[in-house]
């Protein structure tokens, strides 16, 4: 959470560093990445990929973000940009996993509780995490990245705009169908099962969009 | 140093404070949710990774501020349609001076032939206009399979829009040069009399550049060697006509089987151009490749 | 998708290339990080096939190439926006001027126009060309045409540079000025170079991708062969060079059969 002061605090270093970053410092390359890897592999699992193909896809983000580093205009624009490349690269995957008839997977497993941890709790958490995971998991790619970057990464609707490549007005429209969506799903309760996929599938060809921010 | 990973803050919703309510609800749900993100090993590895990438000069720097790179729309290489135009646009430098003056000239020495003479326009501008083409596109493709062509391969550019964009700019030239001769012989005559004569050049202009095209994208041909195989071509079927035989490519509009002659041209056309792209997409090499015997330079 | 995570560069990753009924590269796995990686092998031996390859000019018949770990197949132009290219005869439209032939090149890398012009002056002068920038390429030396083409691969201020014999045909003292510059660059660039002169190499710096007939029979620091013939020759450091240590490997090779390259 934090304070606004110690989030600005925390934006200044980080435009520190892909300042330095841009002018070659190679060293602050790394340390982006070891800002951003976990957020974005996160990002990837919670929007639908599997652990594997999250480390990939967020691989070749940074990389092709690194490589081209030099050409970020906005230093304030990174985290954007990053996060942008990586929902291109997991909707051509998607495109081309849905042409070849590949199972999609749903969105990321809960993490088991650690040791040490109240067993009755823990139970618990797990239950609500997949609970959650399962209502998002219904919810179609346009919806759920909306969702996830909003509530899990904190990015404003601008940001989320430029990161899905559509209006300001139609960020704010799914966020507020997905909500509702949410709400019913969270409190209803949502089954596991092949049902869930297959229409996850059917809305994949209205909800993937063809662009690529790289 | 860590993002962030908590609650937003909400944004008001329509609806007024009920949503706002509903929100609070569902983003306090959605942070049960945790998954397994990269171990910190994982992360190093990909730190040391992008940490030994190459730098460049000042140049570069410059370079890629200005954003120069293919996905920018000051570049002529962005996405289809509009890159073959661009590509086209971007690439009239390669067409020497000479170029231009030399086709203009051809035609205009034959309107001026046909002013003098009792020649028939017709057969006159249908036997000039493909030649016209035939040398420009070898004139376009005089680099192809050589080491300039490997070096305008190794730029970040579509060998298809490359070699489409020199196509188009040949193609476009020969035709304004076409109609504008076409005009000046048949001024005044009715519309549908003037479409009719100007088909009767332009298939056998687009056929030719089409054929010429595919035969010097040949990586066993150099474009001299095309630019002569569509001469041949040309020069036969100017004998077909010349026999009285009426399905040749210059048949005259009021032959029997014009129109389908047309057709199958303008099919045949289309056919060589896809064949080209095609090969420009899949073939395993574009360059000179041809085995060389050991000793001799080598592959 | 996914390229090798330890080795930032240019990944060759099981590469083949046939044509017809000859194989000109068969299964080369190599790495070139920052640096240069000098590629050796008699004529024949598929080192142009390998570098055209690697430069994207032609798809492999199998195998695939990785540049800052992105599969190159999947996005040809991430490796060539940051590629330099120099082929084997890097002979360019011969009725066009130096000048006019570097302001070509600069379209199709895409570099604005305003900038276009400088970089061709100053890459110019420093190869030596500013006195025959005007004057048509068919009437310059072999040796002018060849500057000229490493000119054009150094236009964009490339991070990866692929030169096939970028000495060959030069002077004594503008090979020397070559390969400084070559040096130079390589400093922080990743550098691909293939070449018959073993004296291009410098055994202390740089790593060497040995061919034979299409396999790579040796890959590592250029030190590592002639430490390994010195060792097998039984002779101290210095009486080894690197020419010694190569032809050795060679003269292995043929008595032993053609063997798989263990991984450097």
């Amino acid at each position: 959470m934090g304070s606004d002061e110690s989030r600005s605090g925390q934006d200044l270093s980080e435009l520190d560093l892909v300042t330095a970053a841009r002018g070659g410092d190679r060293r602050a390359l790394g340390q982006l990445v070891r800002l951003y890897h976990e957020p974005l592999t996160a990002y990837l699992i919670r929007l639908g990929a599997d652990r594997e193909l999250a480390l990939d896809l967020a691989q070749e983000a940074f990389c092709r973000v690194c490589a081209r580093i030099g050409s970020l205009t906005n230093p304030a624009g990174f985290r954007v940009w990053l996060f942008r490349v990586a929902h291109n690269l997991f909707l051509d995957h998607q495109r081309s996993a849905y042409r070849r008839r590949v199972l999609v997977s749903d969105a990321g497993a809960q993490v088991p509780s650690g040791v040490g941890d109240d067993p009755v709790e823990a139970v618990a958490r797990e239950e609500q995490g997949d609970r959650v995971r399962r209502a998002v998991g219904t919810l179609p790619p346009s919806l759920r990245s909306a969702v996830l970057l909003r509530y899990y990464h904190d990015l404003s609707l601008d940001e989320i705009a430029r990161v899905t490549s559509v209006p300001v007005g139609t960020v704010k429209s799914r966020l507020h169908r997905a909500l509702n969506a949410l709400a019913r799903l969270l409190a209803e309760g949502v089954e596991d099962g092949g049902a869930l996929k297959v229409r996850f599938r059917a809305r994949l060809s209205e909800d993937c969009e063809p662009v690529k921010g790289a | 140093m860590r993002l962030r990973d908590g609650p937003a803050r909400p944004f008001r919703l329509e609806g007024g404070p009920r949503s706002n309510g509903l929100q609070s609800r569902v983003v306090r749900e959605l942070m049960g949710w945790r998954v397994a993100g990269p171990t910190p090993a994982e992360t190093q590895a990909l730190a040391r990774f992008v940490e030994g990438f190459p730098t460049a000069g000042p140049f570069r720097a410059v370079l890629e501020r200005e954003g120069h790179s293919h996905a920018n729309d000051v570049s002529p290489f962005a996405p289809l349609p509009s890159t073959v135009l661009q590509a086209a646009l971007a690439q009239t430098g390669l067409f020497r001076i000479w170029f231009w003056l030399a086709s203009a000239a051809t035609v205009a020495a034959g309107v001026l032939f046909l002013a003098v003479t009792d020649t028939d326009a017709v057969s006159c501008l249908a036997a000039l206009t493909p030649l016209l083409a035939v040398f420009g596109v070898a004139h376009a493709f005089r680099a192809a399979n050589t080491g300039a062509w490997e070096m305008e391969m190794s730029c970040p550019v579509s060998p298809v829009h490359m070699a489409l964009g020199r196509l188009v700019v040949v193609v476009t030239y020969d035709i304004l040069l076409g109609v504008g001769a076409s005009l000046a012989v048949w001024w005044g005559s009715p519309p549908a009399v003037l479409t009719s004569l100007i088909v009767t050049w332009l298939v056998p202009l687009l056929i030719t550049a089409s054929l010429t095209f595919h035969l010097c994208l040949n990586p066993r041909l150099r474009s001299s060697a095309a630019a002569g195989l569509t001469a041949g071509f040309w020069a036969a079927q100017v004998l077909i006509r010349k026999t009285g035989v009426a399905l040749s490519l210059f048949a005259r509009p009021g032959d029997e089987g014009w129109a389908a002659v047309q057709v199958v041209s303008l099919a045949g056309a289309a056919l060589l151009l896809w064949a080209s792209v095609r090969s420009l997409s899949l073939r395993p090499g574009l360059s000179p490749v041809r085995v060389r015997a050991a000793g001799r330079g080598g592959p | 998708m996914k390229g090798p995570l330890d080795r930032p560069g240019l990944v060759l990753e099981d590469l083949w290339l046939a044509f017809g009924r000859k194989t000109a590269v068969k299964g080369v796995t190599a790495w070139c990080g920052v640096g240069v990686s000098a590629v050796v092998g008699p004529n024949g031996s598929g080192k142009s096939c390998l570098l055209r390859m690697a430069a994207g000019i032609v798809r492999p018949t199998r195998g695939r190439v990785f540049w800052l770990g992105v599969d190159a197949a999947g996005d040809p132009f991430f490796l060539k926006d940051a590629l330099g290219y120099l082929p084997q005869r890097p002979v360019p439209y011969p009725d066009m001027t130096p000048r006019q032939f570097l302001s070509h090149m600069a379209t199709l890398k895409a570099i604005p126009r305003h900038l276009a012009g400088a970089r061709r002056d100053h890459l110019l002068a420093e190869l030596g060309l500013a006195r025959v920038a005007d004057v048509p390429a068919h009437r310059l030396s072999h040796g002018q045409r060849a500057r000229l083409g490493l000119a054009q691969a150094l236009l964009n201020d490339p991070y990866l540079l692929i030169l096939d014999e970028p000495t060959k045909g030069q002077a004594p003292e503008s090979r020397l000025e070559i390969l400084a510059l070559i040096r130079r660059l390589a400093e922080t660039r990743v550098v691909v170079m293939a070449t018959n002169e073993l004296s291009d190499v410098d055994v202390d710096r740089d790593r060497l991708l040995c061919l034979e007939e299409g396999r790579l029979v040796f890959q590592g620091p250029a030190a590592d062969l002639v430490d390994r013939a010195r060792v097998s020759g039984g002779a101290r450091r210095a009486e080894v060079c690197l020419a010694e240590a190569y032809l050795r490997l060679r003269r292995s090779l043929a008595t032993a059969g053609k063997k798989r390259p263990e991984p450097a």
